[in-house]
């Protein structure tokens, strides 16, 4: 839709532009991890709550919902009846076939001048489509519910921020015009991309591990995390840390492991109550883990007590700077400059459309299907 | 599968002939070109990696030379591997700000040195300086406003493993690459979603030789023609599902390896102790295939996790002397020359529990994932089959990649366990993975190698 109106290919009212311009930056920024301008409702729920479909069961809205507030007395009848409804990416072949001649009469009336014939084919066009579109509405609405009785994590309003501060720019650009994008990320934009997605990522997961228990229960599981009884707290070892020239305050905490842990010395570890509490294992051996306490005590103010369970996970919250890209595509992502055609370059960023009008009235038309076909089968 | 009479190859000979080949394959390339050297597993990369940089600054006496690596510890081991190698040769762990490893210090002295800058005394008398492809990226980020004076080479180990926009942000760095690796492992993974890149072939979630090779269609990959660690058979099925274009052979003879185990000691049970049937046709045949009843399991399967530990268990309470090239005369089986290897990281945990139970030191074998265990070798391998007790066959399980790492650690044999039914769910499951245009097929085909595998390990069907 971003295209539509450019190089006088089609004639759209500008409201369309508008939405191809919105829809356009909503799409790329669906892609930002821990977003929440726009999401999927089934992928809002399928993290938080399981059920005994594969993952791409559970992309259909319906069943998913079945699942989520079954009845248990009832067995599986509500959640094999929902299976029969598509709330999902695809919609029911069957029922799209059914669409199928509704809209080729419309078409039909409208060569033909049909002003009636094509209010009326509309009119059932509309009796089809309107309950599905209700269905997966209010589906939507129930799945949103049903999120919001989860309670707000504590670095939410952290990434709202961030996702506020992203639709300003865009805003911002909506001022002077309709914004534009281009049809692909070129070389550069991509790993541009890549680098802030992987490091908004990356924050993701360490706050998610902080925020619920049980994902931090999964990092545990998987050996990743220290824990257990501090059984010794040690506020007397000074050491010169790396950089320093005096000796500074380096708590030593002992701690008995309750699970396996597969880190190793000198692997660096966060305390869960705190993270800003960060430790380096000492030694880890036949049960037992000593870290040293490296920054964030607050001069051993800051630390779990003796006595206490606390939680210590490798994660890395890298918050340094990222490396900038390169100013230009170095020659191991471009073919040899005498190899270039003049046709090979500068086409990624102009906004210009796929295919030019005449192109795509040449296109042959492929996929017409027999009445008789089976839905969803394209021979 | 090739059965052609196998003379005794020497490695010493063949190294010294390749490192030559690539030397000069560097100088045809010059300025802005790259060589490729492709190794199937145990091919010796790591060798041929400290001979070509010898052989470079040997002949050059003011070159200073680049290694970039994909993780710390790879870098670390080129390190140790050059300094042990070849003693004098001044050589340099560019490292970030929280300095070398343990590893690392030990080695430190007056031709190993280290610091967090390419500019610092100590790193720019290096010859050899070697980093991760990370690092390296700080580097050229920090030098861009200040000029980068470009290293003339670089060699990159393990290259089929680097992400596309990794290599972007070194390139400017280096003149000309020389780049090491094996296209049958895992391919570098990102869990961002790459979806709006699909197609592009700079896309950054791309295998960085990808992109090198699609926009430099003239480079012609050097292949590494032996395994040295593979036994001859396992080299025939490896190569055939994972390498069909290039193959590959075994660098031994049938009769240079083999794997004696202890007697069969009574067990608790009557009759003879079930794995045992398994570990003896694992020893005389090179693999062993154990086949549970048919059945849907979580992914932590209990009864495959048990079956595992049990067989590693009554391997170690047999004891096996273990006769190879390097060691006609044999030698005992260690507990760290056993490998257990699973897709998932809760499947390890599960076998180490498993382990523990029996009272075998779970720390003493390996028990690993396929990702993590890249790269290494051991003389006896246990496989927990992807594909077993699952309902679904998704890409992750069918990756060629993971089960050719699987299948490809051991040098006397490998004991697979999985589950009946397999076979079937590979030929039911439907494809769910959409299709984008303008992305290369996944070669060779996961689906296409698991089934060969498949019927590779029925022959050996034990249970």
């Amino acid at each position: 839709m971003r295209y539509l109106g450019l190089g006088d290919t089609h004639d759209v009212p500008e409201a369309t532009q508008w939405a191809g311009a919105h829809l356009s930056w909503l799409a790329e920024h669906a892609l930002f991890p821990g977003q929440s301008i726009f999401l999927a409702a089934t992928e809002l729920l399928e993290r938080h709550f399981v059920t005994g479909q594969s993952e791409l069961e559970n992309e259909n809205l319906a069943s998913l919902l079945a699942w989520i507030d079954n009845d248990p007395r009832q067995g599986l009848t509500q959640i094999l009846a929902a299976d029969e409804t598509a709330l999902g990416p695809v919609p029911d072949p069957v029922w799209e076939a059914s669409l199928e001649p509704l809209v080729k009469a419309w078409t039909e009336h409208q060569r033909a001048g049909d002003q009636a014939g094509m209010a009326k084919a509309a009119a059932r066009v509309e009796a089809l489509v309107a309950p599905k579109l209700r269905e997966a509405y209010e589906a939507t609405w129930k799945a949103l519910d049903r999120a919001r009785q989860i309670p707000v994590a504590g670095s939410v309003a952290s990434r709202w921020e961030t996702d506020k501060r992203q639709w300003g720019a865009h805003a911002l650009r909506a001022e002077q015009r309709i914004p534009r994008f281009a049809r692909r990320h070129d070389v550069l934009r991509a790993a541009y991309m890549m680098e802030e997605w992987s490091g908004a990522l990356e924050q993701l997961a360490f706050h998610e591990a902080i925020d619920d228990p049980l994902v931090l229960a999964e990092l545990d599981a998987a050996g990743r995390c220290v824990s257990g009884k501090v059984c010794e707290v040690n506020l007397e070892n000074h050491e010169v840390k790396p950089g320093n020239k005096n000796k500074t305050l380096v708590p030593i905490l002992h701690i008995e492991l309750a699970g396996p842990s597969t880190l190793l010395v000198e692997d660096s570890v966060l305390w869960a109550g705190k993270p800003t509490v960060r430790a380096e294992i000492r030694s880890i051996d036949e049960g037992k883990a000593v870290l040293a306490v490296l920054s964030g005590h607050k001069h051993g103010a800051l630390l779990p007590a003796r006595g206490s369970t606390a939680v210590f996970a490798a994660m890395s919250t890298f918050g340094g700077q990222s490396p900038t890209g390169p100013d230009e595509v170095p020659w191991t992502h471009r073919v040899a400059e005498e190899a270039i055609e003049p046709d090979d370059v500068g086409e990624a960023d102009d906004g210009s459309p796929d295919l030019s009008a005449g192109e795509l009235l040449g296109l042959p038309v492929v996929g017409v299907i027999g009445s008789d076909a089976v839905p969803g089968v394209v021979l | 599968m090739s059965s052609k009479p196998k003379t005794k190859r020497d490695f010493t000979t063949l190294n010294a002939d390749i490192t030559t080949e690539v030397v000069q394959r560097l100088d045809r390339v010059g300025k802005h070109g790259a060589v490729i050297a492709e190794a199937p597993p145990g091919a010796g990369k790591s060798t041929l990696t400290g001979s070509v940089a010898k052989a470079l600054v040997d002949r050059e006496p003011k070159l200073r030379l680049a290694i970039v690596t994909q993780t710390n510890e790879q870098a670390d081991d080129i390190v140790g591997n050059i300094a042990q190698r070849y003693a004098g040769l001044p050589i340099a762990r560019l490292t970030s700000g929280d300095g070398p490893s343990h590893a690392v210090q030990k080695l430190l002295g007056p031709s190993v040195t280290t610091g967090s800058k390419g500019d610092d005394p100590d790193v720019h008398a290096a010859r050899v300086v070697v980093s991760t492809a990370r690092k390296w990226q700080y580097e050229r980020s920090r030098l861009q406003s200040k000029g980068i004076t470009a290293f003339p080479i670089a060699l990159i180990d393990e290259a089929y493993q680097m992400r596309s926009d990794m290599l972007l942000g070194i390139a400017d760095l280096f003149d000309t690459l020389f780049c090491v690796g094996d296209p049958g492992q895992l391919d570098p993974f990102s869990i961002v979603d790459d979806s709006l890149w699909k197609g592009l072939p700079y896309s950054p979630t791309r295998a960085a030789l990808a992109t090198l090779r699609l926009f430099h269609q003239d480079l012609e990959p050097l292949l590494l023609p032996i395994s040295w660690r593979l036994p001859p058979s396992a080299a025939g099925i490896v190569s055939s599902a994972f390498y069909p274009f290039t193959g590959f052979d075994a660098g031994t003879v049938a009769e240079e390896r083999s794997l004696e185990l202890g007697v069969a000691k009574p067990w608790c049970g009557s009759g003879p102790a079930p794995t045992d049937l398994a570990l003896e046709k694992a020893a005389s045949e090179g693999w062993a295939y154990v086949e549970l009843p048919e059945r849907f399991t979580l992914r932590t399967d209990v009864e495959l996790a048990a079956t595992l530990a049990s067989l590693v268990e009554r391997l170690l309470v047999r004891g096996a002397t273990v006769i190879d090239e390097l060691h006609p005369g044999g030698k005992e089986l260690t507990p760290g020359r056993i490998a257990v290897i699973t897709a998932h990281n809760d499947q390890v945990h599960a076998v180490r529990y498993e382990l523990a139970k029996r009272k075998v030191d779970p720390d003493g074998v390996i028990v690993s994932t396929a990702n993590k265990i890249q790269g290494r070798e051991y003389d006896v391998v246990f496989v927990w089959h992807p594909l077993a007790g699952r309902r679904d066959a998704t890409t992750f399980h069918l990756e060629a990649g993971r089960m050719c790492v699987m299948l490809s650690r051991h040098r006397q044999a490998c004991i697979v366990v999985g589950r009946a039914g397999a076979t079937q769910l590979l030929e039911e499951f439907p494809d769910s993975d959409p299709v984008f245009l303008g992305e290369p097929e996944k070669f060779p085909d996961g689906w296409q190698a698991n089934h060969e595998v498949l019927q590779h390990l029925a022959r050996f069907r034990v249970g």
